[in-house]
This record gives C-alpha cells, structure tokens and sequence, in this order.
C-alpha cells in the first residue's frame, strides 16, 4: 500500500491549469464515468459515486490521481482515455489492478476494499453440510429462519431430509413463510423501518398527533406480497387500511390537518412517497423539501446525496429558487445540481400543515412561479409538475434499473444476513434483471430466485 | 443454585467448538475445572483441522431475536409471557436485549436497522434469555405433568447417565433440531456430578444441559 499520495487537491490544481479542467465544475464524472464503464458494478442499476474518485469531493483519494494525472486534455473530452490508461495500475496498492477491481466492484481507490475468492473446500466429505456445493437442507434452514421467523422442526428436518424433490420441498416451504405471519408483520416491517422512519410520539397515538405511519407499513407490506408489482411501492394510487383492504381517493383524518387520514386524490397519489406521514416527516415546514426527495431517492433508488451517491446534475442549477444559498460554486452545487430539481415536484405538497391538511397537494404551494425551475429525475425532464405532482417522478423512478436493483439488493442482503460480496455481483444483477424481465416485479418471485442462488444455498 | 457452573461453562465451550461437528475434536485441556491459570484466549493447543472438508466462505448468519425466541418457545413448550421479562413486566427478547439479540426499535428510539453483527453483551443476553426459559419449563414440569423433560425424575437427587443421554438427545432434538453425537453426550454427561464428585439434582441437571444445549452456536448462527 502506498504510505502517502501526493497532495490530491495540488495535482487538480494543476492538471485544471494544464488542461483547462474547472476544478469547480458540476460533478460531470459520475455520469462520464458510467457512459465509460456502464457494466461495472458500480454502474449497473446505480449511479457511480463520487467516492470511487474522491475520499470526499473535491479532494481526490489514489485512483482519483492517477486519473486526473493521466488526463491529456479538457476533462469531459478525455475521461475516458484517462480510465483507460490507469486500468494497469493499482493505485490503491491492494494487490488488484484498477480494471479487476473495476470488474469485482471493489475500489480500486481505497486499499481496504478488496477481493479474493475463497478457494474449493477440499478433503473427506463433511458429514453435516455439502459444502462448496448447493445444499438444500442448508437452504431449507436459511430460508425458513428469513422468511418464517424461526427454524425447522427436527421432524421437518427429517420430513425434508426424505423429500423425493428436495428444491421443490425447499420451494414450497418458502411459500408458506411469505405467507406467514411472521414475514408480514415482522419480516416485511423491518425492511421498511429506515424507508418509513416512524417516531411515535408524533404517530396519531402519539404526544404530538401529525400522522399515521401503520397506512405505509400496511402499503409497504402489500406491495411486497403475494402477486403484487413492487413498483406499487412508488406508483400505488390506493391505500391499504387496517383490515386489508385496497382503498382509494381521500381518506378522512381529524381535525383541520386530516391526521392520520390520507389527504390526495388518487392523480396526485405516488406510492410510499406520498402518504401523509412520508410527506410529514420530510417536509415538514420546508417550501422546498430536499430532505423529502432525497429520502425518497435513498429509500427506493438506493442513492444517498448525503455520500455523494446519484449525482446527475442538471446545467443551470441549482438556481437556489428558496434563496437558501446552495448555488455556492465551491461547496453547495456539488450535490443541489442534482438534489434541487429532485425536490421541485415535491414542493406542490404540504408537509405539516397548509390548506388541506397535512400532506396534502396545495394550489398555493409553492411560492414561485412553475416556469421557472426545471423538474427531473435520472435525467428525465418532468413536465407539469405543479399539476402532476410527483406522479411522473414516481414511474420514471419505478421503472428504472435503479429500483429494482435496490428492491433485489434489500431482499438479498436480508437473506444472506449481509450484503452480497463481489463474487456474488452477477447473482444480484440477474435477480434485479428478471424482477423486470420475467417476474412481473413480484417480489416473491424475487425471493424463490434468490432462494436458488449460490450465495444462498452454498455452505 | 447451579453449583456446576464452572464445570457448565467449560461444557458450553467445548459444545460450542465443536457445534456441526459429528465427532468433535476435543482440546487438550478440556478436561481442566475451568479455572486454570492460563493466559486467556489464544493460549493451549490449537485444535487440528477437522478431518472433513470445510466451509471455505468462512461465514455464518446471525439467527436475530425473533428466530431465537420461536425456537425457544417451540423447543420449550412455553407461551411467549413466561420466557425472561424483567421484573415480570419488560421483555427480554422485545425491550431489555432486543439490541443485542439483533433487533431494533424503530418507533420508540429510532433505530431503523438492527445491528450488523453481535456485541459483546449478545452472549450475555442470550445465556439468560436461555436459562430463564429453562428454568421455567423445568418448574412447569415438576408442578405438572411433564411436557419436556419426561425423561428424568426431577424431584430426583441424582441422575443416570442413561438418563442423562436421553434428556440431552431429547433437548439436542428439541434445540437443535438435530440428535448430539456420542462424543457430546460424554461431555455432557459432566453434568451429572458438580466437579467434586457430588451428585447433582435432577432439576440442575436438566436446567444446565438445557442451557449448554440452547446456547451452542448452531442454535444463534446459521
């Protein structure tokens, strides 16, 4: 490992100088990078963060270096030469190349992300598991503690153990589990904790009443069971009350904020990210609500701002509409390029209270005139966002490879007890590319792919 | 109350090196009363290699709060409220050690996901969750008729080791939902006496194979 890089922020300045880089440009590299490398797990169904390049923007971490000394010419012009040029190296000094790291999904910038594939078991058969082999007895016990909440029984062990069709046995019993109890009402539930992020005491049981989050639990869980599009997460025009039931339009709360109803009509409603508990918590007093659209980036694209994740800035912002200063060249534009025209379709919403009630979609809101600002998501213009709202921002989001990539990353992470290592990369990109191609986007057909896995049945 | 904690603790230990094993390996000093005076962790023979292949992925999956809980109250024949509550009242599983045993409270104290991995207060947590559920069936099985451990006269002042055999395999099969091999009984026959020669109860008998059965690894790590 290298003992010390040269100072990054001096070779920028002076790679800026030479080959007229704009040391304060907009964060044109994510989207260079990923035009460059679109295979690469970095770049499949993401968006390349700044800190493959970067320890934090702008300062640069090894590989950022070797790049940007590498560059013979106007940074946007020669990237791509410049990331071929640096394949060979290996900057970090971890052992691997740039180009093998690059093809694992590691960073070749940071020497203690690194991979090597565990050998073959080897030696007398092991009496208890098949180990380096596909194991369905091992899969069975996974599965069943994921999905059931609890392990087999000796005699379902032994039932299992005399299966003529031990994968259909295997299948069968994961069938039940997302059908259990347990999957809807614990398992699903934990999934959702950091998308939702309920507080009780401003639950509508709660001290301060503002909304009711049970509606997004009970949304969440729908949307993930049985036959149902896990694209409803984001798209959903309906409710799903306490008994099950699908329910549309406006739901009554109490008093004049509505709390703990749901205030929109069904063209103004967008799945988990517009129930009034999400447009609640995240909006609360803002005009603009970045924290509220970049939740919903974070929860459902998997992209989080706040780690430089998801950069696609658009030219001409951030215009700082709300007067709050984040058009400084130097620190804010670097993530409000991008966050700012993520947010304009929010700000037609109320957050805590407003005309409507909480959450609800305000004519009067916001302040500034809708010509003015340019709406869009992962590089789609939206049009009329002060009549639609949010709805287009939600189908562009719901059809992109972004979202099922972190649908099949949430479920494969829960299953494995631990996110999917970089020999298991390939295993996540087919469950994320069948969740559209064959499976419907069920989510439980995601779940029996993932069960088959190597990475799930391989001891 | 349980006089053969020391001689328990080294059982847990072995038990647990050799958790998944069909005829574990025993370490040298196994034998010892748990009260040497070695230097800690790391010191003695290594244990050899199995003589079997092994999982080169070298990982195991945390079984969470929940997982645990249902297999107890499965394995133990006991409803949810008479497993370890805090002063009769909190739930070990859902409120004292919820973190620890790997789960989360979202709604109350904002945690919107549970911890990575184990702590160090996981062990912990888990051996008394564990011994109050083993305490419990025990006296249930004393004061009526017995659901579990109907393989030993608990009012009894000393067990058997054909007694003892059959109460382990029949926890290992409730707990572990797997029969222990020859070997492990052996070990766990140690629990039949308190280190001294002493013959120990039947009642602490069952409660402390309980607790070595139902905290080896295999039955928080899968």
């Amino acid at each position: 490992m290298k003992a010390l890089v040269p100072p990054f922020a001096v070779l920028a300045a002076v790679a800026a100088v030479a080959f007229g880089v704009d040391a304060q440009a907009r964060p044109t590299g994510p989207r260079l990078y990923c035009a460059h490398y679109d295979d690469t797990p970095a770049c499949r169904g993401a968006i390349v963060a700044c800190t493959q390049c970067h320890t934090a923007p702008p300062e640069l971490n090894a590989y950022g270096v070797d790049i940007v000394t590498a560059l013979t010419g106007p940074y946007d012009d020669v990237l791509g030469e410049a990331l071929v040029a640096v394949e060979g190296n290996d900057s970090d000094g971890d052992g691997l190349s740039n180009l093998e790291e690059l093809v694992l999904g590691t960073k070749p910038g940071d020497a203690t992300s690194f991979f090597a594939a565990p050998p073959a078991p080897s030696g007398p058969t092991n009496p208890g598991f098949d180990v380096g082999s596909y194991d369905p007895a091992f899969a069975h016990r996974r599965a069943m503690i994921a999905y059931c909440g609890r392990s087999p029984t000796f005699e379902e062990r032994e039932a299992f153990a005399e299966a003529a069709d031990q994968r259909a046995a295997l299948h069968d019993a994961v069938d039940v589990c997302l059908e259990s109890a347990y999957w809807k009402t614990e398992g699903l539930p934990r999934l959702a904790d950091k998308r939702i992020r309920p507080l009780q005491a401003i639950n509508v049981d709660g001290v301060i009443p503002l909304a009711d989050y049970a509606w997004d639990y009970r949304l969440f869980v729908h949307a993930l069971t049985g036959d149902r599009d896990a694209r409803d997460l984001l798209v959903a025009d309906y409710h799903v009350d306490a008994n099950g039931t699908v329910v549309t339009g406006v739901i009554a709360g109490s008093g004049d904020q509505q709390v703990g109803g749901q205030p929109l009509a069904v063209d103004k409603r967008a799945g988990m990210i517009t129930t009034q508990w999400f447009l609640m918590i995240h909006t609360m007093f803002s005009e603009l609500p970045r924290t509220t659209a970049a939740q919903a980036y974070r929860a459902y694209l998997g992209q989080d701002i706040a780690r430089s994740e998801g950069l696609l800035p658009v030219d001409g912002e951030p215009v700082d509409i709300d007067n709050k200063g984040v058009d400084d060249n130097e620190t804010c534009i670097y993530c409000h390029a991008t966050l700012d025209p993520l947010s304009y379709a929010f700000a037609h919403y109320n957050g805590i209270g407003g005309g409507g009630g909480n959450g609800a979609f305000n004519a009067g809101r916001p302040s500034w005139a809708p010509t003015a600002i340019e709406s869009a998501i992962l590089d789609v213009p939206l049009q009329n966002v002060h009549e639609r709202g949010v709805v287009d921002w939600a189908r562009t989001a719901a059809d992109s490879p972004l979202f099922r990539q972190t649908i099949a990353g949430m479920f494969m992470t829960h299953g494995l007890g631990r996110p999917p290592r970089p020999d298991e990369l390939d295993a996540l990109q087919d469950l994320a590319d069948r969740l559209a191609d064959t499976d419907g986007y069920r989510a439980t057909a995601l779940i029996h792919r993932l069960v088959d896995t190597d990475a799930f049945g391989v001891p | 109350m349980l006089r053969s904690v020391p001689r328990l603790l080294v059982t847990v230990c072995v038990l647990a090196a050799s958790a998944g094993c069909p005829d574990p390996v025993v370490a040298d000093g196994a034998e010892g009363e748990g009260e040497g005076e070695g230097e800690g962790e790391g010191e003695g023979e290594p244990l050899p290699p199995p003589p079997f292949a092994i999982s080169t992925k070298a990982e195991v999956a945390w079984k969470r709060h929940r997982a645990v809980e249902s297999d107890l109250l499965a394995a133990l024949a006991l409803e949810k409220g008479e497993l370890c509550n805090e002063l009769g009242l909190y739930s070990c599983v859902d409120f004292v050690h919820q973190v620890p045993l790997g789960g989360n409270d979202p709604f109350v104290k904002s945690q919107y996901e549970p911890l990575a991995r184990p702590t160090v207060t996981t062990p912990i947590a888990l051996e008394r969750v564990v011994l109050s559920g083993c305490v419990a069936r025990v006296d249930k099985d004393i004061s009526g008729p017995a659901e579990v451990f109907s393989t030993l006269e608990l009012s009894a002042s000393s067990v058997t080791d054909v007694e003892a055999d059959a109460t382990a395999q029949l926890l290992a099969r409730r707990l572990l939902a797997r029969e222990l091999t020859d070997a492990e009984l052996v070990i766990l026959r140690d629990l039949t006496d308190d280190g001294d020669g002493n013959a120990v109860s039947a009642r602490d008998f069952a409660i402390t194979t309980c607790l070595a059965i139902g905290t080896m690894v295999e039955t928080v790590f899968y």
